[in-house]
């Protein structure tokens, strides 16, 4: 019998395998797997300048061979996603789910969401963990094992200290580009101001290799992060399963979907799904089995598994909103063209005399998404805006604001039909909460101004944009019916854990992606300790 | 469409791929699209103006997707880098270039809402 099988390859799933598997435990990785086979190999490891200059196929992986590349609709969830990267929502059509006022992305791809992931990693910390059965203190040994193993670059002597927490495993800062150093200078420039007013910000922490790290990188600031990990500077989880692979006692069952499990009565677990190339059920056992299939898909499975239909459970997701701003300095002053695409800046925000929750702010600067997409959002002419987009565009950055969320009653998710897996999602934000939201950002984008940036639009790609979603089966200490225990088991399945944003009971503004490995790995190695102590390995 | 675009004529492959994104990407023209295509064929240079009003009081209508579909094939070739990646001037050019370019969409918009309310309504 498998020791313990683990649904999907993300990035929660590959770093509970990875405790289990040092540990020695015989361990399979049950995955759909899915995968871009038609452009990545198309993309030249050059940047992204050189590759406008010179690349005849460039069409192809920009545009797509279908055009799916040229949005013509309003912004929407996704937005981010380019052809080389949408193979990640291809779910969409196959994981049924009813969800009219709320985008559920939904991915089977190897290293799920996480392989298009923008590799933000802030931990949170005990303010964050308000209401977790586990504290900072919990996790700091996971956040560590998990930097590790991934790479993180950053710093912890600027304003965001306190947002993060020490971390001895930083790589070198990522090198940041001509609007950011602007962006941070005009901040230097009057740092008390902004930090009256509950605005701090700094270097990102990101799972970015800045110098070779674990046969990785160093990142070549090529610019193509959306489109390729051609320099293998950015983390993706498939980094991790090609560790695992390594080991004899780890096996990746690809392409197998899990649809549910059922409990044996000597302890342990059934699990029942389906393998996709041959079109024929699988059903095999496991003593203990991980469920990191995300928030949804470990959500569709458990209440499955559970028989709850129509039972609802909480759905969280940070409310998302996007600001193109102008860095006036840029638009005269000379830029850097190596860089990378993620995060230049990151911002905290929180009005000092108020005890509102925590904004984060993501500057990003436009460049590689191409022009056409800017040209698409303006009001001018295409001709005199494509004009003009040339003569700003070094000058473009995205501000991305994220709000934390909450579990309430407007907001949930239920198994509609067992047999289908189906689902459907309620997430009508109330009048009021709306407002608070919009005051928020206001309140934020009226210091923009003084960092010499200008805020042009606000674009709301609707509910669940942000692609973060938490909360389906929350850790708790109170022993309520679909909840997880603070071990990460799920209630009514003792031998069923869950490692994936799941069980966050809050979220935070922070993403979330290096919690769920840091809890994964914490869950992970409980596991290989519940082993060992019966003497199993 | 190229020409207007970015003032040179494409290259057979980028017609060909033109006409392959609009025929996977559009519908069928409605009445209103069709009308301002076919105004537009017989009356090339009503292609600015129209282009200027869709603009602002018809984001949706097919010309301007057409438009939008056009700049993004330009755009994704070696020769459309020269057209698209960011160019740089002197401070007391920039303002003033903008300014110019404004104010053109501005008449262009002008012109262009009337031809469009006459098409439509023909």
């Amino acid at each position: 019998m498998i020791d313990v099988a683990v649904v999907g390859s993300g990035a929660s799933a590959v770093h509970a395998a990875y405790p289990l598997v040092e540990a020695g435990l015989r361990v399979a990785m049950v995955d759909v797997g899915e995968e871009d086979r038609r452009y990545g190999n198309l993309i030249p490891a050059r940047g992204f300048e050189q590759i406008r200059r010179s690349d005849t196929s460039q069409h192809r992986y920009f545009l797509g061979d279908d055009f799916e590349g040229i949005p013509l609709g309003p912004v929407r969830v996704g937005a981010q996603l380019t052809p080389p990267r949408q193979h990640l929502a291809a779910a969409l059509g196959k994981l049924p789910i009813d969800s009219p006022e709320f985008h559920a992305m939904q991915s089977l791809a190897l290293g799920g969401l996480a392989a298009g992931w923008g590799a933000a990693t802030p931990p949170y910390t005990d303010e964050d963990l308000a209401g977790w059965p586990i504290t900072r203190h919990d996790l700091q040994p996971h956040y560590d094992a998990v930097a590790r193993r991934v790479g993180i670059c950053g710093t912890d002597e600027d304003d965001l200290d306190s947002y993060y927490g020490a971390s001895p495993f930083l790589l070198p800062p990522a090198r940041i580009d001509s609007n950011a150093v602007r962006i941070r200078s005009a901040y230097a420039r009057r740092r008390e101001w902004f930090n009256d007013r509950g605005l701090h910000l700094g270097h990102p922490r990101l799972a970015m290799a800045t110098r070779r790290f674990r046969g990785r990188g160093p990142t070549r600031y090529l610019d193509m992060e959306f489109w390729s990990d051609a320099d293998g500077g950015v983390y993706r989880p498939r980094y991790t399963l090609e560790e695992l692979r390594r080991h004899s006692n780890f096996e990746y069952l690809s392409p197998m979907q899990v649809d549910s499990f059922a409990r044996l009565t000597n302890g342990g677990v059934r699990v029942l799904g389906r393998d996709l190339a041959a079109q024929v059920g699988i059903d095999f056992e496991c003593r203990r089995l991980v469920l990191a299939a995300g928030a949804i898909g470990t959500a569709r499975i458990a209440l499955r598994s559970l028989g709850a239909v129509g039972a609802p459970v909480p759905l969280l997701s940070n409310p998302y909103t996007y600001y193109p701003c102008l860095v006036i300095k840029s638009l005269f002053g000379p830029t850097r063209d190596r860089r990378h695409s993620l995060t230049q800046v990151m911002m905290y925000h929180r009005p000092a005399d108020e005890k509102a929750a925590l904004l984060q702010a993501q500057v990003y600067s436009y460049r590689s998404l191409l022009t056409f997409k800017l040209v698409k959002e303006s009001p001018l002419p295409v001709r005199e805006s494509i004009r003009v987009m040339r003569l700003l565009q070094s000058a473009f950055v995205i501000v991305g604001v994220h709000h934390r969320d909450d579990p309430a009653e407007w907001k949930s998710l239920k198994l509609q039909d067992a047999e289908t897996g189906r689902l459907s999602v309620k997430y009508r934000p109330t009048e009021s909460e709306v407002t608070l939201r919009l005051s928020r950002e206001r309140e934020l984008m009226r210091l923009f101004p003084r960092l010499g940036c200008i805020p042009l639009k606000r674009i709301d790609p609707g509910e669940g944009s942000s692609i973060h979603y938490a909360g389906t089966l929350p850790m708790s200490e109170n022993s309520a019916p679909l909840t997880t225990r603070p071990d990460g088991s799920l209630r009514g399945a003792d031998d069923v854990f869950v490692v994936d944003g799941s069980v966050f009971p809050t979220l935070p503004a922070k993403g979330l992606t290096y919690t769920c490995m840091a809890n994964a790995n914490r869950v992970g190695e409980g596991i290989a300790e519940w082993f060992e102590r019966r003497g199993a390995i | 469409m190229a020409r207007y675009l970015v003032g040179r004529d494409p290259e057979p492959q980028l017609v060909e791929r033109y006409r392959r994104a609009v025929e996977r990407l559009l519908p069928a023209p409605a009445s209103s699209d069709r009308r301002i295509l076919e105004y537009i064929q017989s009356n090339p240079w009503s292609l600015g103006p129209l282009d200027a009003a869709c603009g602002l009081l018809r984001k949706d209508a097919q010309l301007r997707q057409r438009l939008l579909i056009a700049t993004a094939i330009l755009e994704t070739t070696p020769k459309g880098a020269d057209r698209f990646l960011p160019e740089r001037r002197a401070p007391w050019t920039l303002l003033p270039e903008i300014a110019w370019h404004g104010a053109v969409a501005a008449a262009k918009a002008v012109a262009g809402a009337v031809i469009l309310l006459a098409v439509i309504r023909a």
